[in-house]
């Protein structure tokens, strides 16, 4: 069995000596522009089979020569792969997509989804014109039938792309429309890409279905190409010119963004404030969505700030009138809001007083035992000298 | 006798084969050269081919001879269709049906019912229909259409076959070889010639191509048949 392979594989290697092609491939190390002899030359060079003969009266007969030809055949060049750019014109409407024409063997397809970057589920009629000429990339290898697959999608995403990087330079807000709503907030149509905007960075409201059509300014936060990520802010495009005047004490406006285990996030003047759960009634909060519900409107009290991390903690508590209204009558602690809390912070000053006071009063002891040790410099007389 | 030049032949891309690994041995007198890894088919002979395709065509149709135009492929299905029409001739440019020809008698049973739909339609007997048995036949109807519209008048078989694509036509091929009805047949570089009567070494592919072609063919029936 082994013999006989060995011996079937010796003729072709000496027949392989013998042909003209090794003198000819001797020939090229010399006369390194000689043409290469494609497989289709090898061929014709030693076929033995019936041949067409053309006449030159053929020539006349059919109107052009074979010299024109060929140097018609010479001067074209056909190249068409994949990622390619070409040029195309669109021949007819098909099912599915429609046909182009790109000077290629076969008529190229262009199927309806890569027509267009936004897909809003049209017919391919209304997308494209017949006899339309513009800019197609080839965006598949060849079928059986040599037909491509061509797509303009992919070129208008590049574009919209290149766009976006440029706004990002500049940096300057723009409008975009809401198209659709998920858990995390919302997405945005940018030049025909879609922008995420998170729930966080959307002021003045939550992220529900009623934002589907919106069009709201916008500021990028993250534009990454490679990572296919193009993130917005709302806040960032709004301006925000309560940021300076707040302060410990204050009781403002808040929209509850969303329920928390451990309380609730409240947006306020474009902040976003934690409202702790033991921070808003006296009494003890069972079941938070009771009293608090995302997109509610309330007011609340700062209790303290952190411009340096933007973060805010509010209390409710304080603006109670009586403790635990907040869970009986909410409605009664915003409309009291105001009164209660100038009365908490009035209590609080007259608080703060007396635990001054009572300081003193100790202090003040201190003096006169200080005086029985000896020290007659630190007197009462000095009290403030020593407080200060 | 609407006659083609080089110009036109090299625009359309007449002369695009399929690669060149996918040939048919059989192709090769008319295959020029190869380029690229394609195969290029000889302008020339095409040139001539088409020419005395056009004289044959020409004579047939002088003698009222009737012509089938058969073309399933994607791009040729629409060209068919309207160069079809545009001379009067017959067509299939959805799915070649087993025994179209063949079993023409069975086939024949058919158009009749089609053309009673239609007829049906025209009265508007589908509006006193009850819904259910309204849309049946309606779906019926389209189905028919789309396969038989272009021989609804075909009353006896045709007397010379135009094919576009042979290996996707293989069927519509050999009932009329069965049949002895002459072929003219568009030949790309992975066909095979001895199959049909009337060779045109061309690209099948490109729908500028078809166009070309199909365009000289009916421009000579047009202007050959005798009124």
């Amino acid at each position: 069995m082994h013999h006989q392979f060995l011996t079937s594989f010796f003729p072709l290697f000496f027949s392989h000596h013998s042909s003209p092609s090794t003198t000819s491939l001797q020939s090229t190390l010399e006369k390194p522009k000689q043409v290469q002899l494609t497989r289709f030359d090898r061929i014709k060079a030693k076929y033995k089979g019936p041949q067409i003969t053309i006449s030159p009266e053929v020539e006349a007969e059919v109107g052009f020569s074979y010299s024109a030809f060929d140097d018609a055949v010479a001067a074209t060049d056909y190249s068409f792969n994949r990622n390619d750019v070409v040029k195309g014109t669109v021949v007819q409407y098909d099912k599915g997509g429609c046909i182009v024409d790109i000077g290629a063997k076969a008529s190229a397809f262009l199927p309806l989804q890569e027509a267009a970057l936004i897909q809003d589920g049209v017919s391919i009629e209304s997308l494209i014109e017949i006899d339309e000429e513009r800019n197609f990339e080839i965006i598949s290898e060849e079928d059986e039938n040599g037909q491509l697959m061509v797509s303009i999608r992919r070129i208008q995403y590049r574009e919209a792309w290149d766009q976006v990087v440029a706004k990002q330079e500049t940096d300057e807000a723009f409008d975009a429309e809401c198209v659709s709503v998920n858990r995390g907030g919302a997405i945005f149509l940018v030049n025909g890409l879609r922008a995420f905007l998170p729930g966080s960075h959307l002021t003045g409201r939550l992220p529900d279905e009623d934002l589907i059509g919106q069009t709201l300014p916008l500021k990028f936060l993250e534009v990454n190409q490679e990572e296919n990520k193009l993130v917005v802010s709302n806040r960032r495009a709004v301006v925000e010119a309560q940021m300076a005047d707040l302060s410990r004490g204050d009781v403002i406006d808040g929209l509850v963004k969303a329920l928390k285990p451990y309380g609730a996030f409240v947006e306020v003047g474009g902040m976003s404030g934690l409202l702790h759960i033991s921070q808003i009634s006296m009494d003890r909060i069972v079941d938070l969505e009771k009293v608090l519900q995302p997109g509610q409107k309330i007011k609340c009290m700062i209790i303290d700030h952190d411009k340096v991390n933007g973060r805010i903690a509010l209390s409710t508590k304080t603006l109670e009138p009586e403790p635990g209204d907040m869970i009986r009558d909410p409605e009664r602690v915003y409309d009291m809001a105001d009164e209660t809390a100038r009365i908490y912070l009035e209590k609080q000053e007259a608080e703060r007083k007396k635990r001054e006071e009572s300081a003193q009063n100790i202090v003040l002891g201190l003096g006169d035992a200080l005086d029985d040790l000896g020290s007659s410099d630190k007197s009462s007389d000095n009290l403030d000298s020593l407080l200060s | 006798m609407a006659d083609v030049n080089l110009a036109q032949l090299l625009e359309a891309g007449v002369h695009f084969g399929h690669k060149a690994y996918r040939w048919n041995p059989k192709m090769f007198p008319y295959i020029y050269t190869e380029r690229n890894n394609i195969h290029i088919l000889d302008l020339v002979q095409t040139a001539q081919l088409l020419k005395r395709a056009n004289s044959y065509v020409a004579k047939a149709a002088s003698e009222d001879k009737t012509f089938l135009f058969v073309g399933t492929k994607r791009q040729a299905s629409a060209v068919i269709a309207q160069q079809a029409n545009l001379c009067n001739s017959y067509y299939v440019n959805h799915r070649w049906l087993g025994g179209m020809l063949t079993n023409w008698v069975t086939l024949k049973s058919r158009t009749e019912r089609l053309k009673t739909l239609e007829q049906q339609e025209v009265d508007g007997v589908f509006n006193l229909l009850p819904k259910k048995e309204a849309s049946l036949r309606l779906k019926e109807l389209e189905k028919l259409r789309k396969h038989l519209n272009g021989i609804k008048n075909m009353s006896r078989l045709p007397d010379v076959a135009i094919i576009i694509d042979q290996k996707r036509e293989m069927t519509a091929i050999q009932e009329c070889r069965k049949l002895g009805i002459p072929i003219i047949s568009i030949l790309d570089t992975n066909c095979d010639p001895d199959l049909v009567d009337i060779p045109i070494p061309g690209n099948d592919d490109a729908v500028r191509s078809i166009k070309l072609i199909l365009n000289s063919l009916t421009d000579t029936i047009n202007q050959n048949r005798s009124v």
